[in-house]
């Protein structure tokens, strides 16, 4: 069943809040124009477990793009999108 | 593997921690320590140009953190390879770019130069914590009125309920079916076709996978419980010892006993379609 941009967004929600359950109100706000790093404040362990479940839940590689180039949620959505199509 | 902040010799794999992550290093002397990337510090990522295996002296690989040494236990000093030859590797590999946080970082550089195998031991418990993290999920639906029967599995459980006769009953067996196959996609990323399903001696029916259960209320709604650890559901009535709420619209009573937090996604299919509407938290 393809995958479209709210699915992702909502699978992104869901990893988010396995990583800091605390943050649930800010997660729950969440969306495209969101920063990982002021909005979400993401540790960088938080970043790396964002990274790896994403590997596992999306069945994709982040194997061409460094976190840097991660800026927000909507760059981890268009990060996906590619890899999936 | 121990790490303990003592003199290094050539050959020795270190790290310092920045934050709640670590940058690693194969010492050779306190002018020589190689490593993939200079530490991560804001200074040094808002570098540019690629991340290249390099060598710089110890103070400017410590960056004024604490220098720890590897000290493998017995089993890891077996697999060790010798001092020179692990010096070695990392000179050879000066230059070398490639870098990936997750796939390709300082540590599994270090890792192949001391043990010639590529790891990353930051990476792995990660992932751990990632697959092991408790899972209770809740997905809960209208039942349509005419749901197609083909596309079950296994087969011995299409016949089942090809089998019901009451065509009411059969329809929401449909359906609770097609449901926990969602359920299982969404929750564990595995199909019913690969969920290792088998009906106990009773009737019941589990996954090698993950628990399950399912039920389903008196006006229509269909409910799939699915965790990695033990689960029960029902709607309508009360368990025992259990979490309840009380949904409003359509009024269902939901009862669930289980060992981990829970969330309840709404998935009101409309003619099957596959639009989960909204994850909420059980408190």
């Amino acid at each position: 069943m393809p995958m479209n941009r709210n699915d992702i967004l909502e699978k992104l929600k869901e990893i988010l809040l396995s990583a800091d359950e605390s943050s649930r109100d800010v997660i729950h706000l969440v969306n495209e124009n969101t920063n990982l790093h002021t909005g979400l404040g993401l540790s960088s362990v938080n970043m790396l477990y964002l990274i790896i479940a994403t590997e596992e839940v999306f069945g994709i590689y982040f194997d061409d793009i460094g976190l840097n180039e991660l800026q927000t949620v909507g760059d981890v959505m268009n990060y996906i999108e590619g890899k999936l199509s | 593997m121990k790490w303990e902040p003592i003199e290094c010799k050539a050959g020795d794999m270190v790290r310092i921690r920045l934050g709640s992550m670590y940058h690693y290093g194969i010492f050779v002397s306190e002018n020589e320590v190689i490593q993939f990337g200079l530490p991560p510090t804001a200074e040094n990522r808002a570098k540019e140009g690629e991340v290249a295996i390099l060598a710089t002296d110890i103070d400017t690989f410590a960056c004024g953190c604490i220098v720890e040494t590897a000290c493998p236990d017995r089993s890891e000093m077996k697999k060790r390879l010798p001092r020179e030859e692990t010096v070695r590797r990392a000179r050879a590999r000066l230059g070398e770019t490639g870098y990936n946080i997750i796939h390709n970082n300082c540590e599994h550089f270090v890792h192949e130069c001391v043990f010639g195998e590529a790891r990353c031991t930051q990476e792995e418990d990660v992932r751990k914590r990632w697959l092991n993290r408790p899972i209770c999920d809740i997905y809960l639906a209208r039942i349509p009125d005419d749901v197609n029967g083909e596309d079950i599995y296994p087969e011995k459980r299409k016949k089942e309920i090809d089998a019901i006769a009451d065509p009411k009953l059969r329809n929401n067996a449909r359906f609770l079916w097609k449901l926990l196959d969602l359920a299982a996609q969404r929750s564990f990323g595995v199909d019913l076709e690969h969920a290792e399903l088998k009906r106990k001696f009773g009737g019941k029916w589990v996954s090698g996978k993950f628990r399950f259960s399912l039920s389903s209320s008196e006006n229509g709604v269909a409910g799939v419980a699915v965790s990695n650890a033990d689960v029960e559901l029902s709607l309508d009535s009360m368990l025992r010892d259990s979490v309840n709420r009380t949904l409003i619209d359509p009024r269902v009573l939901v009862s669930v006993r289980g060992k981990h937090k829970i969330s309840v996604k709404y998935f009101w299919a409309d003619k099957e379609s596959s639009t989960l509407m909204g994850v909420h938290q059980f408190e």
